[in-house]
């Protein structure tokens, strides 16, 4: 049975920012991706399982949700996308080195472009990261909402580099998929 | 082109806050931040217009001027910016969202009332999609709708008052008095159609202050289907006939995602019209959304003609075909508006099985199935 990698991340790395994420942001994400845990009955330490291109186990930990907290992301389903987005955004700075340099406003979210610091500009040369976030699902329902992504990027002439990271909070499970 | 990285990053702080503020309920506050986001995207974009070969860079400035201003309700400004992204040379996955992008706008439009003024008992529904023209639209998929909305709306005036829920026969007097509904004559939009409920003075609903009330539960039990949200769909409908009956309901009233891709309501308010839009197909809606456990129950498929119900004895129960193999009972809440409709045509059933016992969990029309053969 193949060894899989251990790393930690810690949720409250978002809040510090990155280039083309703001501190609010990057705290919104956080405590969006806290509340969706915790709605799963999730504790600090959870063990995230991440599979296809980046094959690895993540004990994630975060600063509790207060009661507050909860109350202002009472729309689980907003939640659910803006958590997914900080747990992806995490492990692919860990994993693959990316860091989010810029956003841009698509729909009722975002999409965010990974790069390394310095190179390029705006959104040239940086490579797409499509999230999607399930509050409890079974592994048919990740792998078929990664597939729904995948099956969109082959029909497109033009392609853009892309990662495309479907996370389960029930298990708690990521699928990043980099194309 | 550093004036549009800094115009685009400002913009995006801005989107930032908006967003803060509208997470504490300040809605005012939000709606001045996203304009003032719209101006500085906009202007990012306006830097790019004419170099057409910087892409991605040119079409998701675009786009993402265009989605901030349909935030801001700023319709003909996002057409205008999504019309000039895809005059450049946009990769095809941004030209895509592009188009989707003028699709949202044009149902935004098609949602505001041209030209009508919507009373405070009337309430629009507007449906847009392959198949629906402009001011033209298939009967089934519309008057399917037509249907469908007016039992969604006595069973919960019903619910609402505090009623058991009632397995067969019509709303109770009183309810069909208050809110009996007119359908006015269908506009261009896509294709809408206002109701107006009616009113008896005589007629007065125990348990009902009015019939905005209605209406208002209505549209935020549909805007809470629509986000396949089961945990507030249950906490606002916990009886179980109810529940499964309104998720069955609206599930008939979803876009089917070919013919019919969006169904919008329009409903009127004294400080503004409210819109909500069901965007969620048909099939993308779980069986266990109408189920009693969040647990997924295991089910078998059966399909055939709808040729046997008994809705007079004790336990309503159908079957498929000729024989009385394989009976299906049917809960509370299923068989009077979901079932009944479809008597002797093709369907296809889920069904949870128990030993020998099957449950019905969901019933559709076989043409609604992917995986029936065509």
């Amino acid at each position: 049975m193949a060894v899989r990698r251990l790393t930690t991340c810690n949720l409250s790395e978002l809040q510090i920012g990155m280039p083309g994420l703001t501190i609010a942001a990057g705290g919104f994400l956080a405590e969006a991706a806290a509340i969706c845990l915790e709605d799963q009955q999730h504790q600090p330490g959870v063990q995230l399982s991440v599979e296809g291109s980046y094959n690895r186990n993540v004990h994630l930990t975060w600063n509790s949700v207060s009661r507050q907290q909860k109350r202002t992301y009472a729309d689980m389903q907003e939640s659910t996308e803006y958590g997914a987005a900080g747990i992806a955004i995490l492990v692919l700075k860990s994993a693959a080195g990316r860091i989010v340099i810029e956003r841009s406003k698509k729909g009722s979210y975002f999409d965010y472009w990974l790069g390394t610091e310095g190179d390029g500009q705006l959104f040239q040369n940086r490579a797409r990261l499509e999230v999607s976030g399930i509050l409890s699902g079974d592994q048919k329902k990740v792998e078929s909402r990664v597939e729904q992504k995948l099956g969109q990027i082959k029909q497109a002439k033009g392609k853009l580099t892309r990662y495309v990271a479907v996370v389960e909070f029930g298990t708690p499970k990521a699928r990043i998929v980099k194309r | 082109m550093s004036n549009a990285v800094e115009s685009h990053r400002q913009a995006m702080e801005f989107v930032d806050e908006a967003l803060v503020a509208r997470q504490g309920g300040h809605e005012k506050k939000y709606a001045r931040l996203m304009k003032s986001a719209l101006e500085l995207e906009r202007a990012a974009a306006d830097q790019t217009a004419l170099e057409t070969g910087f892409e991605p860079t040119r079409s998701v400035l675009h786009r993402s001027a265009a989605s901030i201003a349909l935030d801001c309700g700023e319709l003909s400004v996002a057409e205008q910016l999504i019309c000039r992204g895809l005059l450049g040379k946009p990769p095809e996955e941004i030209a895509d969202e592009l188009r989707n992008l003028l699709e949202q706008v044009n149902f935004k439009r098609h949602l505001a009332v041209r030209g009508v003024k919507l009373e405070n008992n009337e309430f629009q529904m507007s449906i847009a999609g392959g198949d629906v023209g402009y001011g033209i639209a298939p009967t089934d998929a519309f008057i399917d709708r037509v249907s469908t909305t007016e039992k969604l709306l006595f069973r919960t005036a019903e619910r609402k008052a505090g009623r058991p829920y009632r397995e067969r026969g019509l709303a109770p007097r009183p309810v069909r008095g208050e809110l009996e509904l007119f359908v006015s004559v269908p506009r261009a939009a896509s294709f809408a159609v206002s109701f107006r409920m009616g009113h008896s003075n005589q007629m007065r609903l125990p348990g009902l202050d009015s019939r905005q009330e209605v209406v208002d539960e209505l549209l935020e039990c549909l805007e809470a289907f629509n986000r396949l949200d089961q945990k507030v769909l249950r906490h606002r409908i916990p009886d179980q006939a109810y529940y499964r009956n309104f998720v069955a309901l609206a599930r008939n009233l979803a876009p089917d995602g070919e013919s019919v891709k969006v169904v919008g309501f329009t409903s009127s308010r004294p400080a503004g019209n409210v819109e909500i839009q069901l965007t969620t197909r048909q099939a993308e809606v779980p069986s266990i959304l109408g189920q009693p456990s969040s647990i997924p129950p295991k089910t078998v498929r059966l399909h055939g003609r709808l040729s046997f119900a008994d809705a007079l004895g004790r336990k309503h129960q159908i079957c498929l075909g000729t024989t009385k193999k394989d009976v299906v009972v049917v809960p509370e809440g299923m068989m009077d508006d979901i079932v009944r409709p479809m008597w002797g045509t093709e369907v296809v059933v889920n069904a949870k099985r128990d030993g020998h016992k099957l449950t019905l969990v969901d019933i559709k029309p076989a043409t609604q199935d992917k995986r029936t053969p065509k």
